[in-house]
């Protein structure tokens, strides 16, 4: 049993046995492929499944809650794309083997469907609850997740050819890159929060706009690249609520700057000192990763 | 019973630019002209679409969508808040006269041939103006492109999330406190609920600290506490309770200064 900050007891690991998932995708059971839902279309209606054993008089005990008090499970879905978020009707925790299910309609979802598994409050004790038991609706004592990749969620970088002589930048003709971070919010997707623009003045920079296949344009792909990742692990180091520790959806701009201190080696705060110290020796030892993975 | 939601046509980002680009030089009567024509001839669908929007679906977006910017002073460059009164009827309009399914509207290029295709002259009036030298038509690109600020399709998810009434009621400021937390807005009893919350604060100077003040209340509470566990009328006490907590709070940071 642990107590956490947030003011109520919780249960812990290995107190529930892990649920099993199961999915159909418009009426028929499907087995994921790595991770993901074969043949499911905006179309496909999604029903998932969580098999689940409760020992009921152990998580009472476990919560110090009253035997008047109800505790329920609500199957919860998040959609990365949409930001739709689909419940089951809360019902009753009853002890031994219980099914919980939910179905997403076709509509609601896209990207990546997170789906939670949820266990809380859902009636308290008339009575006097012990210190640290969960006292109010909705007090949350359980989760368990699951992942179903629904489509290709591989974050593209937008790159767009732009004049800067139309943004009012000095010397257009010479400028090349401009990253633009469009929100700093750490669970906003990649693609609607980077773009990168490359500069239409700049004549050497055609190779790179028209012909990305060339020896040339390889090479400013290159430069860009690097300069790219440069840029993302300096807002890395510099963003004050990027958390190690925190779960950030796949293709999100948290989970993307994560990646890039990842190639550093070392936590967070690990590399903000190294940065903090001597950011050229951690930039250089960036080109030693970056540049040499490309080889 | 309203018929099957469809698909709309995309326009990938690079065909975006480079039509964009090209109308940026052309006078509005010209860009009218160009958008009157949009027909979905040759244009890119999501790939298993299996209901798609037909050409007079587009027009009939066009003209609903016309009406309503000249209702508002188009083509004026009008002030602001004749915009935002715009923006809120609009919210409605491509709500009800779309029939997009949402994962469809979750593709920015649906939105880039909204803007680009169907209503740039209506995007212009919106968002644009001409350049010093007086050349072009100038737009940021984020009301072309973002999937955040896009022109149109912002309008749309406001509606689909908060409910085409309330959307309607909203200023862009209150929108985008209620729209761009993901985690309390896609969950659609509590965006509404709070939405009505705010819409019910009467005469209150500081109503939008009050919504910012309550939205950070939310986040940190929504760590705690599930409200899929909760029946309407709860999750109505915790909206009171949180809004209620925001006012003192404001009101001892008032009494501070």
């Amino acid at each position: 049993m642990r107590t956490v900050s947030l003011g109520h007891l919780v249960l812990e690991d290995g107190v529930i046995e892990k649920p099993e998932w199961e999915y159909s995708v418009n009426g028929r059971v499907t087995q994921l492929s790595d991770g993901a839902l074969p043949d499911w279309n905006y179309f496909s209606d999604v029903v998932a499944s969580c098999k689940v054993t409760v020992n009921l008089v152990l998580v009472r005990d476990e919560l110090k809650l009253p035997h008047d008090a109800v505790l329920g499970w609500v199957l919860v879905a998040r959609s990365s794309a949409s930001n739709i978020i689909t419940t089951s009707p809360p019902q009753a925790v009853l002890d031994g083997v219980q099914e919980v299910s939910l179905l997403v309609p076709a509509s609601a979802v896209g990207g990546i469907m997170t789906l939670e598994l949820e266990m809380a409050l859902l009636t308290p004790s008339a009575a006097q609850s012990a210190r640290f038991a969960p006292s109010k609706v909705g007090h949350t004592v359980y989760r368990h997740s699951s992942k179903l990749i629904l489509e290709g969620d591989a974050g593209q970088l937008p790159i767009l050819p732009v004049s800067f002589r139309d943004h009012g930048i000095k010397n257009p003709e010479a400028a090349l890159w401009w990253l633009r971070l469009l929100s700093k919010d750490l669970h906003d997707a990649v693609e609607a929060t980077l773009w990168m623009w490359l500069n239409t003045d700049n004549p050497q920079l055609r190779p790179l706009i028209d012909h990305t296949e060339s020896e040339t344009g390889d090479v400013w792909m290159q430069v860009l690249k690097m300069d790219f990742i440069r840029q993302l692990l300096r807002e890395a180091v510099a963003h004050p609520d990027l958390d190690p520790a925190h779960d950030y959806p796949e293709g999100s701009l948290g989970a993307l700057l994560l990646g890039v201190v990842r190639l550093i080696g070392g936590s967070v705060n690990e590399v903000r000192s190294k940065y903090a110290d001597d950011p050229g020796r951690v930039e250089a030892g960036l080109q030693g990763v970056v540049l040499g993975s490309a080889r | 019973m309203s018929p099957a939601p469809v698909c709309f046509p995309r326009l990938p980002l690079s065909q975006a630019v480079a039509t964009w680009q090209d109308l940026s030089r052309k006078s509005l009567e010209e860009i009218t002209e160009f958008a009157g024509a949009v027909s979905t001839a040759g244009a890119a669908f999501y790939p298993v679409a299996t209901g798609r929007c037909t050409d007079s679906d587009l027009l009939e977006l066009r003209q609903a969508v016309m009406e309503a910017a000249r209702a508002h002073g188009y083509p004026d460059v009008g002030r602001g808040k004749e915009k935002t009164a715009f923006d809120q009827a609009v919210s409605k309009i491509l709500y009800e006269k779309m029939n997009i399914l949402p994962s469809d509207a979750t593709s920015v290029e649906v939105w880039n041939f909204i803007n680009v295709r169907v209503l740039p002259d209506v995007v212009i009036w919106r968002y644009g103006r001409r350049s010093i030298d007086g050349s072009r038509w100038e737009v940021t690109e984020e009301r072309l492109y973002s999937m955040k600020r896009t022109t149109f399709g912002r309008l749309w998810w406001r509606a689909c999330l908060l409910g085409p009434d309330i959307s309607q009621r909203l200023a862009e400021d209150e929108s985008v406190q209620l729209i761009e937390r993901p985690l309390i807005t896609g969950y659609a009893p509590l965006a509404r609920a709070i939405a009505i919350r705010h819409l019910a604060t009467i005469s209150v100077t500081r109503r939008m600290d009050l919504l910012r003040d309550a939205m950070k209340r939310f986040t940190r509470r929504l760590v705690v506490v599930s409200v899929f566990h909760m029946s309407d009328s709860q999750l109505t006490e915790l909206v009171d309770d949180v809004f209620r907590e925001s006012q003192e709070a404001l009101k001892a940071e008032e009494s501070r200064r």
